[in-house]
């Protein structure tokens, strides 16, 4: 559904990705995993817009999105969170999740006037699906409360109820569950795999090798900006690279 | 007598400056477009009017063409919007609104220039033989209000909701599909239409304009009305326009009581001015009224 | 030649907007924002020359030093009551500061010394002929202060510990400070020299022209002009910028397009001319181009944002 073709990506002298080979298959969740620095977020930089690459091609079902502006990528169904959680500070979180849904004809400001009976429909069905996915996130008191106001792990679950409300038919995650409580998480893990139930892909960036047994099928190793390792959680697992390049990290660390 | 008059003209002068800071506050507070060339916009739409109605046009004509064409340079000034940082995007909206004013001085053949243009036509003047600046107030007062109807209908929409988002983090905006370039192109556009309304109202009510009408102080001045005001916030915007207006024109009142010669007290109403910028933007940026939370009804 | 007589004059001009310049692009490098009331500090700097000369009869060489010292004064002493206090704010909170802050100048100036226009009482040297080229001592004065200022800057930069520690200060901030760099410090003497090169430049302007209050605030947007072609936070780059721009501006007036008109065959003896008003006109151009081309300048970094 996703694939990518030998992307190269630089910043100055630093090659941050090295002929990077990845397919993503449809309606199946993908990790990416490596030590710090190894490229993970450049690569989600690259694939959602935000970065230009260098040389290579990226491919969503079958058409070439690189070089799109993120807006672009976004509208095509792939959408992205960060690891730095992201909220607007000042507007409360039902506002949040009432900007993700795409096509709403309310953001053309001459409709505001010209058609205002159709925008006041798309806002209650999208205010009622907000609320219903706030409600399973169990953030449905906080829905008048600013954004900034938030936990950490409660901003965590509105940017992926912000992803839901959008229904994109991809979405990568930076590091879902980081700073967030083992209660949180496992409603999040039951969530992520609810949205795989549902048709949706995924891919996720992770450090905890717990969350990507339990979830992935498919799990892609960076290092240095190359990827070293494919296979399942259980494969790379047990793949000496891979044990070297997170223990040889772990080294360095310490000299 | 001559007080009720005075009162009209602050009144009047009042809903002018409210309109010009309700639409700047739309690019600023709500949009996050830091304009420093607003006055190019209020130049055009009183030049714009004046010429059209000098030269036989009827009011209303005159009116939409200066809103039309105001806008047209807001679309112009907004195109390098994503390329620019803020800052540098604000030096490039004083230095467009100078050459825009340095324009209508030095084209004599098209406003005459230095000396301005006279006699320009009061709308309705023959219906109102007497008691015509009441007429006015209406009319000023009608069209804030509708400049203000207008913003607030846009804020409570989707659209101001997405300005909003790209105000407070753009990236994000642009992640989540909303064209941020476009989005700021409006915004800039529909400040800058509703300045070209403020500036004909201004053209028609002071039947005298010239370049001098159109420095760059004058936009600090509306800068200074939604600082003091509070930014995004169209209340704000208007309680700002209404205290400096009202300080700026009731100083003129202390000519007469305090002997302290014109243009010393010009000087010092400008000081005071620069003032109130200084110690609200250290102590109380967020100014006198604060942006309001929306809470959604749910049926 | 006309075209020479620019060039003269250009430079002249530029000498002036680098003076101004330099302290605004130093500020805009280490501090991040746009100083909007620099070009008061050329104002000031005139206005207190005046009052030394006129009012307490000091002789313009003694007053001229003693104005530009104050200056200094002044500008370290505004930084400490207002800037430092937005100094985590953003750009722009700044930029609005140093807007009212602007306005609170000239208005004072204008309060005390009145809106007419002002002069030193310095006698009038007749203007000289000098190869086909008029120049009056006082734009010589104007070239070799200009130079002479410029050169003890450069080397200050290059040879003083405490030029080190503002290129330092200049090229990183965090890191200048982790180096054990007293960036407070340097911030204080970078706000002393560009506000005193600006009063020095005011003088200057005010010996050639005349005084008025908004002299500072007329050339605010050349002498940004200026800093932006030049890169801001790069001192060279403001001096080089100035010499552009003035020449640039002097020509621009000065030339016939219509030699290009006539390349395409129309003859226009009259010739086409930008009227000498539309003078700063053409730096808020080169502004404009700049900005939308290489916003980086000069010696910026391409594309640098």
């Amino acid at each position: 559904m996703l694939s990518v073709k030998e992307v190269y990506k630089s910043f100055d002298a630093l090659m941050a990705l090295k002929a990077i080979n990845l397919r993503v298959e449809e309606n199946s969740i993908t990790g990416l995993i490596g030590p710090d620095g190894s490229g993970k977020t450049t690569l989600f930089n690259v694939l959602s817009g935000f970065y230009s690459k260098d040389a290579g091609q990226i491919f969503f079902k079958e058409e070439r999105i690189d070089g799109l502006p993120p807006h672009e990528i976004a509208k095509k169904g792939i959408l992205r969170t960060f690891q730095i959680t992201v909220v607007p500070k000042r507007m409360t979180v039902l506002e949040n999740m009432l900007l993700a849904p795409f096509g709403q004809v309310g953001e053309k400001a001459w409709r505001v006037f010209l058609t205002p009976g159709v925008i006041r429909r798309q806002e209650e069905e999208n205010i009622k699906k907000a609320l219903r996915i706030l409600d399973d996130l169990g953030l449905e008191n906080l829905k008048d409360e600013y954004s900034g106001n938030l936990s950490g792990g409660q901003q965590k679950l509105l940017s992926l109820g912000r992803a839901l409300m959008a229904d994109p038919e991809v979405i990568l995650l930076d590091e879902p569950t980081a700073g967030v409580n083992p209660t949180l998480t496992r409603k999040l893990l039951g969530f992520l795999r609810e949205l795989r139930e549902r048709g949706r892909t995924l891919v996720i960036v992770e450090h905890d090798m717990n969350v990507i047994s339990s979830l992935c099928d498919i799990v892609y190793v960076l290092n240095n900006g190359e990827v070293i390792a494919v296979g399942s959680p259980e494969e790379i697992q047990r793949d000496k690279r891979v044990i070297e390049a997170y223990l040889g990290g772990r080294k360095d660390a310490h000299s | 007598m001559a007080i009720v008059n005075f009162f009209i003209h602050v009144i009047i002068m009042v809903g002018i400056y409210s309109i010009l800071s309700l639409s700047l506050n739309f690019q600023v507070g709500i949009s996050g477009l830091m304009n420093f060339g607003h006055v190019a916009y209020f130049a055009i739409g009183a030049y714009t009017s004046a010429l059209l109605t000098m030269a036989g046009c009827p009011f209303l004509l005159g009116l939409f063409s200066g809103m039309a064409l105001a806008g047209l340079f807001g679309f112009i000034i907004s195109l390098p919007t994503a390329s620019l940082k803020a800052d540098y995007w604000a030096i490039v909206t004083i230095a467009a609104g100078e050459i825009i004013r340095l324009f209508f001085l030095n084209e004599q053949w098209l406003a005459e220039g230095p000396f301005g243009l006279r006699g320009i036509p009061r709308p309705l003047a023959s219906l109102f033989p007497e008691n015509y600046p009441i007429f006015y107030l209406l009319m000023a007062m009608f069209f804030m209000a509708f400049t203000y109807f207008i913003m607030e209908v846009l804020i409570r929409s989707p659209f101001g909701r997405a300005l909003k988002m790209i105000r407070e983090e753009e990236a994000l905006a642009s992640s989540m599909g909303k064209e941020v370039h476009l989005f700021k192109i409006h915004g800039m556009v529909i400040g800058a239409i509703f300045a070209g309304l403020a500036g004909s109202l201004y053209a028609h009510y002071m039947t005298f304009i010239s370049p001098d009408h159109f420095m760059p102080i004058e936009t600090f001045l509306i800068w200074v009305m939604i600082v003091i005001g509070g930014r995004g916030n169209n209340i704000g915007a208007i309680i700002g326009a209404l205290t400096i207006e009202s300080l700026y024109i009731s100083t003129r009142f202390l000519k007469d009581y305090v002997g302290i010669p014109a243009d010393i007290l010009a000087s010092l109403r400008m000081f005071m001015i620069g003032f109130l910028l200084v110690i609200f933007i250290l102590y109380k940026p967020e100014g006198l009224v604060s942006e309001k939370r929306r809470s959604h009804k749910i049926k | 030649m006309i075209l020479t007589q620019s060039l003269v004059n250009g430079v002249i001009r530029g000498g002036e907007l680098a003076l101004l310049a330099i302290g605004l692009t130093m500020i805009y490098g280490i501090l991040k924002f746009a100083n909007f009331s620099h070009t008061e500090f050329a104002t000031l700097g005139a206005y207190l020359a005046f009052m030394l000369t006129t009012t307490l009869r000091i002789n313009i060489f003694f007053s001229a030093p003693i104005a530009v010292m104050l200056t200094g004064l002044v500008a370290v002493i505004v930084d400490k009551l207002t800037f430092k206090k937005l100094r985590q704010a953003g750009s722009v909170s700044l930029m609005v500061l140093s807007i009212g802050l602007s306005i609170c100048f000239r208005s004072s100036i204008q309060s005390i010394w009145g809106a007419q226009i002002r002069g030193y009482p310095i006698d009038l040297f007749r203007g000289m002929e000098f190869l086909g080229i008029r120049i009056t001592p006082i734009q010589i004065t104007i070239l070799i202060v200009a130079l002479v200022c410029m050169l003890i800057f450069h080397l200050l930069l290059i040879k003083t510990r405490i030029g080190k520690a503002m290129r330092a200060t200049s090229d990183n901030l965090i890191l200048a400070q982790a180096s054990g760099i007293n960036t407070d410090g340097v911030i204080m003497w970078v706000w002393f020299i560009g506000a005193s090169f600006a009063a020095i430049g005011g003088i200057l302007i005010g010996l050639e022209t005349q005084l008025r209050p908004n002299m500072g605030f007329a050339i605010l947007l050349p002498v940004f002009a200026t800093a932006i072609l030049g890169g801001i936070g790069s001192v060279y780059g403001a001096m080089m910028g100035g010499m552009i721009l003035g020449i640039v501006e002097n020509i621009g007036i000065s030339f016939d397009f219509g030699i290009l008109i006539n390349i395409v065959g129309i003859s226009r003896p009259e010739g086409i001319y930008i009227s000498p008003s539309y003078k700063p006109a053409i730096s808020f151009a080169i502004l404009i181009i700049i900005l939308l081309v290489r916003p980086g300048g000069i010696f910026g970094k391409r594309g640098d944002r």
